[in-house]
C-alpha cells in the first residue's frame, strides 16, 4: 500500500516534469541543438587528434569514439535526472528549505532523482547509443559481452550518481553559490578519455579517488578487449564504496544541518 | 558615480572572499581539467612531434592558460540576467542609482577581481616555473600585450553575455539556449582545444568571429609571442567588435527594460 502510493508520486512528479519540458518550445529545441553538439565536440576533438597519432594511450580512433558513445549515453540518462534537481538539493541544503522536503512522504532522495526531469537530455542517449552502434562495426560482440557491457553500464551510472551527489551533500559543510555544479559538470567530462592516460598519481587520482575513469571506460572495454573484463569487479567495488560513502555522508550531513532556522 | 560602482564591486569581491568554498571550488576548477589534458597531451605529443604548431610544452601551457583565463573572463552575466529578469530582482536593480549594465559590469569587476587574488598565488609560482625551466619565452612586451588583451577579453565577453543573458526578457526559458551558447563559445573561442589544430579552412572562419578574442587570443598572445603588427591587427578588430556590441547592447537594453516594464509593471 505505502509502496503504491510512493509509485503515485513518483509517477505525478514524472508527469509534472514532462509538462514542463514540453511547455517552452524555444528551449526544447536549443535542448536537441546541445545534444548534437554535446556528442559531436569530443568526435571532432578525437577526430583532429587522430589525423596526427594513430593511438593514445593504446586506444585506437574507433575505440574512443566507441567510449564517447557510452559516455554520452550514460552522461545523457543521468543529466536528464540530475541536471536541475542536484543544483536545487544543493539550493535547499544551502538556503535551510530542505525541511520541506524531507516531510514529504517520500524518500527525499528519490524524491530528488524524479522531481526535476529534463527529457530533452534523453536525446543525448539515443543519440550515444547510435554511436556505439556505428562505433561496434567489425567488432566480433557475443551475448555475455552484451550482458557484461549492460551491467557494467549500470555500475557507471551509480558512480557518476553517486560523485554528484557527493559533491552536492558537500554543501552542509561548504555551503557556497559558486558554481558548485558547474565544476562537477566540467570535471565528469572528463570521463569519456581512456583511463590509461593517467600514470602515476593521476593514476590514483582519476581511478580511484575521483574515479571518473572508471564510469565508462569499463564498459567500453568489455566491448573491446574481453579478456579485461576483471575491471569490471573494480568498478563494482568502487561503485560499493561510494554507494555506502553517499549513505554515510547523507546522514552526518542531516544531522549538522539545523534547517532554516539556524 | 565611481563611488556607486566601487560599492557594488566590493560587495561582489567580499561574498567571494568571504566563502573559503569558494576558494576551493575555484581552485579545483583552475587545476583539474589543466591536469587532465597535461596526461592527455603528454601522452599524445612525447616523442617532440607538433601538432597545429603547438609542443608539448606549449600544449600544456595553451590549456593551463585557457582554464585560469576562464576564471578571470569567463563571468557567467547571461545566467544571471536571466535569473534576475524571470525571479523579478531586476525590479531591486533598476530602482538603484546606478543603469542596470553598469550594474552588471560593476559585480563582473568586483567577482574578477576575487578570482584574481584567490589565484595569484598559483599564477605567480606557475609563471615563476615557467620563466625558471625556459619553457615558453615571454618578454615584457609579450606580458603587457597578454595583459591588454586579457582586459579587453574581459569587456567583450561582458558585453556578449549581456546581449544573449538580454534574451531573457523576450523568452521564459533559456537554460538551454544558454547552455548550447556556452558550448559554441567554448568551441569557437578555443576553449576544448586550440583553434589551430583545426583544418585550415574552418580556422579561416572562426578568425573571422569574434569568439577567438574570449581566449584563443590572449593566450596565443602570450604562448606563442605573436608579432607586434599582428597583435596590433587582432586588438584593433577587436576594439572594433566591442564597439559592435555596445552598440546592440544599448538597443536590447532599451528595448527589452521597456518590455520588462509592460510586462511587470
Amino acid at each position: 500500500m505505502i509502496m503504491k502510493s510512493k509509485l503515485k508520486v513518483v509517477k505525478s512528479l514524472i508527469k509534472i516534469a514532462l509538462l514542463q519540458t514540453i511547455s517552452f518550445r524555444l528551449d526544447t529545441l536549443f535542448g536537441i541543438i546541445s545534444s548534437i553538439l554535446w556528442l559531436g565536440i569530443p568526435i571532432a576533438f578525437f577526430k583532429v587528434i587522430y589525423l596526427n597519432v594513430d593511438t593514445i594511450g593504446g586506444w585506437t580512433y574507433k575505440e574512443c569514439l566507441l567510449l564517447v558513445g557510452v559516455y554520452t549515453m550514460l552522461d545523457g540518462f543521468l543529466m536528464a535526472f540530475l541536471v536541475k534537481s542536484m543544483p536545487k538539493m544543493e539550493k535547499d541544503i544551502r538556503e535551510g528549505t530542505l525541511d520541506s522536503i524531507l516531510l514529504k512522504p517520500i524518500n527525499a532522495k528519490v524524491y530528488y532523482f524524479f522531481s526535476a526531469i529534463e527529457f530533452t537530455q534523453l536525446i543525448n542517449s539515443v543519440l550515444g547509443l547510435f554511436v556505439i552502434i556505428y562505433a561496434c562495426q567489425g567488432i566480433s560482440v557475443n551475448i555475455g559481452q552484451v550482458l557484461f557491457f549492460l551491467l557494467s553500464c549500470v555500475f557507471g551510472c551509480i558512480l557518476y550518481y553517486s560523485l554528484w551527489y557527493l559533491w552536492t551533500i558537500s554543501a552542509f559543510w561548504f555551503p557556497t553559490n559558486f558554481g558548485r555544479n558547474d565544476l562537477f559538470l566540467s570535471m565528469i567530462q572528463m570521463s569519456r578519455y581512456p583511463a590509461s592516460i593517467y600514470r602515476g598519481l593521476g593514476n590514483i587520482i582519476f581511478n580511484f579517488i575521483l574515479p571518473f575513469g572508471l564510469i565508462a571506460c569499463p564498459a567500453t572495454i568489455i566491448l573491446i578487449r574481453p579478456r579485461q573484463w576483471q575491471i569490471m569487479l573494480l568498478q563494482l567495488l568502487i561503485a560499493l564504496v561510494f554507494l555506502l560513502l553517499d549513505h554515510w555522508v547523507w546522514n552526518l550531513g542531516l544531522r549538522k544541518y539545523n534547517g532554516a532556522g539556524r | 558615480m565611481i563611488k556607486t560602482y566601487f560599492s557594488v564591486s566590493k560587495i561582489s569581491l567580499k561574498s567571494i572572499l568571504a566563502n573559503k568554498s569558494s576558494v576551493i571550488i575555484l581552485l579545483l576548477q583552475a587545476l583539474v581539467p589543466s591536469l587532465v589534458m597535461f596526461y592527455l597531451w603528454s601522452l599524445i605529443l612525447n616523442h617532440g612531434q607538433t601538432i597545429g604548431g603547438f609542443s608539448k610544452n606549449q600544449m600544456v601551457i595553451y590549456y593551463i592558460g585557457v582554464n585560469f583565463i576562464n576564471s578571470f573572463v569567463w563571468y557567467a552575466v547571461d545566467w544571471e540576467l536571466n535569473d534576475d529578469i524571470h525571479s523579478g530582482e531586476l525590479s531591486n536593480i533598476i530602482h538603484r542609482p546606478i543603469t542596470v549594465e553598469k550594474y552588471y559590469f560593476a559585480k563582473m569587476l568586483g567577482d574578477r577581481l576575487a578570482n584574481l587574488i584567490l589565484l595569484a598565488p598559483i599564477l605567480i609560482i606557475g609563471f615563476v616555473y615557467i620563466v625558471a625551466r625556459n619553457l615558453i619565452h615571454i618578454s615584457l612586451l609579450v606580458l603587457l600585450e597578454f595583459a591588454f588583451s586579457l582586459i579587453m577579453a574581459a569587456i567583450l565577453w561582458f558585453l556578449f553575455s549581456y546581449i544573449i543573458g538580454s534574451v531573457a526578457y523576450w523568452f521564459d526559458n533559456l537554460f538551454f539556449v544558454l547552455l548550447v551558447k556556452e558550448v559554441v563559445v567554448n568551441l569557437l573561442a578555443g576553449f576544448y582545444f586550440p583553434l589551430e589544430i583545426l583544418p585550415p579552412f574552418l580556422v579561416k572562419i572562426i578568425k573571422l568571429l569574434p569568439f577567438q578574442y574570449f581566449s584563443s587570443f590572449p593566450i596565443d598572445t602570450l604562448v606563442k609571442a605573436l608579432p607586434l603588427n599582428i597583435w596590433l591587427k587582432n586588438t584593433i578588430t577587436e576594439i572594433v567588435w566591442m564597439i559592435v556590441f555596445y552598440l546592440i547592447v544599448k538597443i536590447v537594453n532599451k528595448e527589452g527594460l521597456q518590455r520588462y516594464s509592460d510586462v511587470m509593471g
